[in-house]
Parts: C-alpha cells; sequence; structure tokens
C-alpha cells in the first residue's frame, strides 16, 4: 500500500501527544500547543484532527474517570500507536532529507 | 454521565449542549463537551468576564458543529438542501409564470398551516408532535417500530390536513366568487378571485410534498 505522509498539523498533534505522555487529552494537547509553539487552535479543528489520525490507526484512545470540573464528563485520553510513530519518523526523514543542503537566510530569502 | 449538583458554575447555554449533543459523534461528545467545559470553568477562574466567555463558548461551538455536521447529520443536510432546491425551483417557477405577489396571500396561508398544525397535534398529541420533528433531524437509526410509525402518522396527518384544507377552503372562495360575481363584472372579476382561491390548495400541496418527504426519511430508521 503506497505510504502517506502526515501534515504539519497532524505531526504537531501527535508530537504534542508523545510529550504529554499518558496525560495527553484534548485540554492538555491545546494548551502545550499554544504554550509551545504559540498555536491557538479550536476545540473542533484538533479532535477532528484527531479522529483522522485515530481513523488511520495513528492513535489509540481510552476514556478516564468523569470529573467535576468538566461537567461530570470524562477525559478522552490519545497515545501514538506503533504506526503513529512510524509515520512521524517517515515525515521526519523526509523533511531532513529535503531540507539538506538548504539555508534560509534571515527575511526567508535563499542565501 | 455523572451528575455533579453542588457544582459551582453553570454552562452559557443548554442550547449550546444541545447543538453540540446533535453535531457531535457518540464516541466524542463527552471528551469535546468536557473539554468545553474545563477550560470554561479555568478561564473563569482566571477572571474572564461573562460575555467573553459566552461568546468564546459559541465560537466553539459553532466550529465544532461546522466540522463534524457533514458526517454525522449528512442526511438532515441533504433533507434541507433538497428543501432549499425545490423553494429556489418554484421561486423560479413563481418569477416566470407572474409576479410573485401573486403567490403571497396571508389569508390563504392562515386558512391552510395553522389548522394543519392544530389537528396533527390534536390527532397524536403534542409530546409525538415533537417527536417527529426531532426524529427528522435526527441520524439515528435506533427508533423503535412504535416511535417510527407514530412520527410517520405525525406527517401523514399533517400532509393530509394540509391538502384538505387547502381544498375545501377553495371550494368556499368558488362558492363565494360564483354567488357574488355578476355577468357584467365577471371577465373582470373572475381571473383575480380564481387566482387568490387555488393559492389555498397551492400552500396545501407544499406542505404536503414537505410531509411526504419527511416520512419517507424517517421510515427506514426502525432498530
Amino acid at each position: 500500500m503506497k505510504e502517506k505522509f502526515l501534515g504539519e498539523f497532524e505531526q504537531m498533534v501527535l508530537l504534542a501527544i508523545l510529550k504529554l505522555q499518558d496525560s495527553a487529552y484534548g485540554v492538555a494537547i491545546r494548551e502545550l500547543l499554544i504554550n509551545t509553539i504559540a498555536r491557538d487552535v479550536s476545540v473542533g479543528a484538533l479532535y477532528t484532527t484527531l479522529e483522522r489520525l485515530e481513523k488511520k490507526g495513528l492513535l489509540t484512545s481510552s476514556y478516564g474517570e468523569a470529573i467535576a470540573e468538566r461537567g461530570g464528563r470524562a477525559k478522552k485520553f490519545y497515545v501514538v500507536s506503533g504506526q503513529g510513530k512510524q509515520a512521524l519518523n517517515r515525515s521526519k526523514q523526509a523533511l531532513d532529507t529535503l531540507w539538506h543542503g538548504v539555508q534560509l537566510a534571515q527575511g526567508g530569502h535563499n542565501a | 454521565m455523572l451528575e455533579f449538583n453542588n457544582y459551582p458554575y453553570k454552562t452559557p447555554n443548554t442550547l449550546v449542549i444541545k447543538l453540540l449533543n446533535w453535531s457531535l459523534p457518540d464516541e466524542l461528545k463527552d471528551a469535546v463537551i468536557g473539554d468545553l467545559e474545563e477550560t470554561y470553568f479555568s478561564k473563569k477562574q482566571q477572571g474572564q468576564s461573562e460575555l467573553y466567555l459566552t461568546l468564546w463558548y459559541w465560537r466553539q461551538c459553532l466550529s465544532i458543529a461546522y466540522r463534524f455536521m457533514p458526517t454525522t447529520q449528512r442526511g438532515f443536510i441533504m433533507f434541507i438542501l433538497s428543501l432549499l432546491v425545490f423553494a429556489s425551483m418554484m421561486i423560479f417557477g413563481m418569477v416566470m409564470g407572474a409576479h410573485i405577489t401573486a403567490f403571497i396571500d396571508v389569508p390563504s396561508a392562515m386558512l391552510v398551516f395553522p389548522p394543519a398544525f392544530f389537528f396533527a397535534i390534536a390527532a397524536t398529541s403534542w409530546r409525538e408532535f415533537l417527536f417527529a420533528f426531532g426524529c427528522v433531524m435526527s441520524e439515528k437509526k435506533d427508533f423503535s417500530a412504535n416511535e417510527i410509525n407514530a412520527s410517520k402518522r405525525v406527517f401523514s396527518v399533517l400532509g393530509n390536513t394540509a391538502i384538505w384544507c387547502g381544498g375545501i377552503t377553495s371550494l368556499i372562495g368558488w362558492v363565494a366568487m360564483s354567488s357574488n360575481i355578476s355577468a357584467d363584472e365577471f371577465s373582470g372579476v373572475f381571473g383575480p378571485a380564481f387566482a387568490v382561491s387555488v393559492l389555498t390548495i397551492y400552500y396545501g400541496a407544499i406542505l404536503k410534498l414537505i410531509c411526504y418527504v419527511a416520512e419517507q426519511r424517517i421510515s427506514h430508521k426502525v432498530n
């Protein structure tokens, strides 16, 4: 089967989940993206990506316990699957290969 | 979902939660609504104003509905689109045929729509009436045979009553016309009077068509 590469936001989400380890759920992922790369994504945008990645088999998920701060609703925790880690590696290698020998001067013009 | 009666905050609007519950897939409802609640309460504790938080919640909710509705509510969107196409074709036909105001008559509409709705509620029940509309909007296919039959009955009564009301009131109009128009004024008065009198049949037929499509849409939703 032809292997597909990940989109930029998909990579960011997968990396955020890897960084958060066992506590990767919607709010924590959004906060990490805001605090580390200043990317404020909507809840809808995040969950459509999470759902797509889960359907592709790159993520697995499980519900935790319902808590009061969430109006009695449970958190959905995400974990990157082996397939997801492979896809991340493949995308990183592809980008590294393309970036090899390219240097950008300040302002974004080719040196 | 657990109940927390003593929780100090309330979400901005139950309508938002209803919209989220309607547009989200079942497996994401707790996760997404829970995340929104958690962020809402956290922002509230940081001292954000009520207005800002309500607008934030609504913006997030509309963005979620926009993203998930095409997959979770595909059938309902197609139903609305088909009604819009039908309405635009009808308006096109009306504009091409005559001036559009010739097709708008408030008394004729009042003779068809309110009685049809009242008859439908009287013949079924208010609960069944509301349930039938909820059934059309829902994408679930796990309704019981009794629920589907009751909902189909609502649309059947509503559509048939509309067309009957339209027909009967047109007949009343024809009787009134026939008994009031003299031979001298016939050629000048008959046309406009007849046009208005058949509008009730036209309105009834429109409602009957919509009810027929709604009935067909819910007929396959039996568990």
